[in-house]
């Protein structure tokens, strides 16, 4: 399968315990390159795998939410899933019961927190690594439409620091929705095919939040040009560079949502 | 009044520990080997126990960590509330900004990044909760209006860069706009806006116990 490579990697995973002595038990952490990570878990403390894993496998990394645009956000949605009983915003998850295997009570507890604040507008992917653990939302903690699943693997990939043509300083282009120059510091365009809209950051925010009156960070909109829908996220990371996995999103407005399109 | 910000210890993993490991930590305390899984229940009574939260004079949660004589905790049988967080309003403090700065280091044992330094409480309680409740909409309001007006602010919350917390207290205090720390985190995390309590130029200070920052190698970077 293909692996899809990222740039500015930041993620969250969920490692499984293979060997029937521990029990099916569950380790949280956090990464920036996932092939190394779990390669440095199976080897041991002294290799660079964490203490509490050490000599606790083999372990699998099944499941690894991914898109924090900082490594302070990642590492925040870490704790919190490490400790959904002292989350400030986890009160109303459930503590595991006696029926729910810990992969399963994991997976409730991640599945509700993509829904709530502070992660529930973040630009996250939620991917299984693994497809054989691979588990449904319940029909009650569905994520945010802007949330894709994903499977397969993911490899993190260094940021090309290329400056594309015409970014120049001196060329300065002229905002699509009010008409003022734009520097390249608060400069957006829109990726899609034979689109060349650009804008100022603050300008498209505005027009997207226009549904979302009362919020500050948008999640999608449509492209006041070529009426593309477009992710915020995507945006933001193609003006940082990060084209490896950028994608349209069929917007929650048109017919077909994403969980259509799945290959089951 | 700033207090220094208390590092609250988070517990050990007793559960991941071997049968002797466990045994070694009881007898600390004074405690005689047990079956495996008593261990690891009583290291956590005894955790919990000696990292209580106590009120100060002032009615705030104060998080102290003391370590009791061994047969008093070995001897209780009350659970003790462990409040590693938050007891409610203002919030003890922790290096949890250190979060990010110590990222390299051994990552089951960062401390919590929930955690918020209070700095001054929000003092309306001559006035009735309705009363409050409207109040603090319009400081809200005013927050809102305040990062929508400086598009440099706003520019940069759009681009996903974490807010350094005391900047923007220190800006809002600046515009007239007065809002305790506790709300303005409500406020942010309602918005899904990143913010850090680390100050800007610093390596972090204090790791918590157990923090092996030595281990740059695992991940990270």
């Amino acid at each position: 399968m293909m692996v899809v490579e990222v740039e500015s990697f930041f993620g969250v995973y969920m490692l499984y315990c293979t060997n029937p002595k521990f029990k099916g038990r569950i380790y949280i952490g956090f990464t920036v390159n996932p092939e190394r990570r779990i390669g440095q878990h199976n080897a041991g403390r002294h290799r660079g795998g964490a203490k509490r894993t050490s000599g606790r496998g083999p372990w699998e990394m099944v499941l690894i939410i991914h898109g924090f645009p900082s490594d302070i956000a990642a590492l925040r949605f870490e704790w919190a899933w490490q400790h959904p009983h002292s989350s400030r915003r986890l009160s109303h998850v459930s503590r595991r019961s006696k029926r729910e295997t810990s992969l399963q009570f994991h997976w409730r507890v991640v599945s509700n927190m993509l829904r709530v604040a502070p992660w529930s507008r973040l630009p996250l992917t939620a991917r299984w690594l693994r497809q054989e653990y691979r588990m449904d939302f319940d029909p009650g903690l569905q994520p945010p439409l802007h949330i894709p699943i994903a499977f397969g693997s993911v490899r993190a990939k260094k940021k090309q620091s290329l400056p594309s043509a015409g970014e120049d300083e001196d060329v300065m282009s002229v905002c699509f929705l009010c008409k003022a120059m734009v520097k390249v510091s608060e400069k957006l365009s829109c990726f899609l095919p034979s689109c060349g809209m650009v804008s100022h950051v603050v300008c498209l925010a505005k027009y997207f939040l226009r549904s979302e009156p009362s919020h500050l960070l948008p999640v999608e909109g449509q492209c006041p040009s070529c009426h593309g829908s477009v992710l915020w996220g995507s945006l933001i990371r193609h003006k940082h560079g990060c084209l490896g996995d950028l994608e349209e999103v069929i917007s929650s407005t048109s017919q077909s949502h994403w969980a259509d399109e799945l290959q089951m | 009044r700033r207090r220094p910000p208390v590092p609250i210890t988070p517990m050990p993993h007793y559960s991941d520990m071997d049968t002797p490991e466990l045994k070694n930590k009881l007898s600390s305390f004074g405690v005689r080997p047990l079956p495996k899984r008593q261990m690891v229940l009583k290291l956590k009574e005894i955790h919990q126990y000696t990292h209580q939260l106590t009120s100060s004079p002032l009615g705030r949660a104060v998080s102290c960590a003391r370590f009791k004589e061994p047969t008093a905790p070995a001897a209780a049988s009350s659970p003790v509330k462990t409040n590693q967080e938050e007891a409610g309003d203002p919030l003890s403090a922790s290096q949890g900004s250190n979060a990010s700065s110590t990222a390299a280091s051994d990552e089951s044992e960062r401390s919590n990044p929930e955690l918020v330094l209070s700095s001054d409480g929000d003092s309306d309680s001559d006035v009735s909760s309705s009363q409050a409740a409207s109040r603090l909409q319009d400081r809200l309001q005013a927050v809102r209006s305040f990062i929508l007006s400086d598009s440099d602010l706003y520019g940069r919350i759009l681009q996903y860069q974490p807010l350094v917390l005391s900047q923007l207290q220190q800006q809002l205090k600046a515009a007239g706009i007065r809002l305790g720390a506790a709300k303005l985190v409500d406020y942010l995390d309602s918005q899904c806006i990143t913010f850090t309590t680390a100050k800007p130029g610093h390596t972090g200070g204090q790791a918590p116990s157990g923090n092996r920052a030595a281990r740059h190698k695992s991940d990270g970077r």
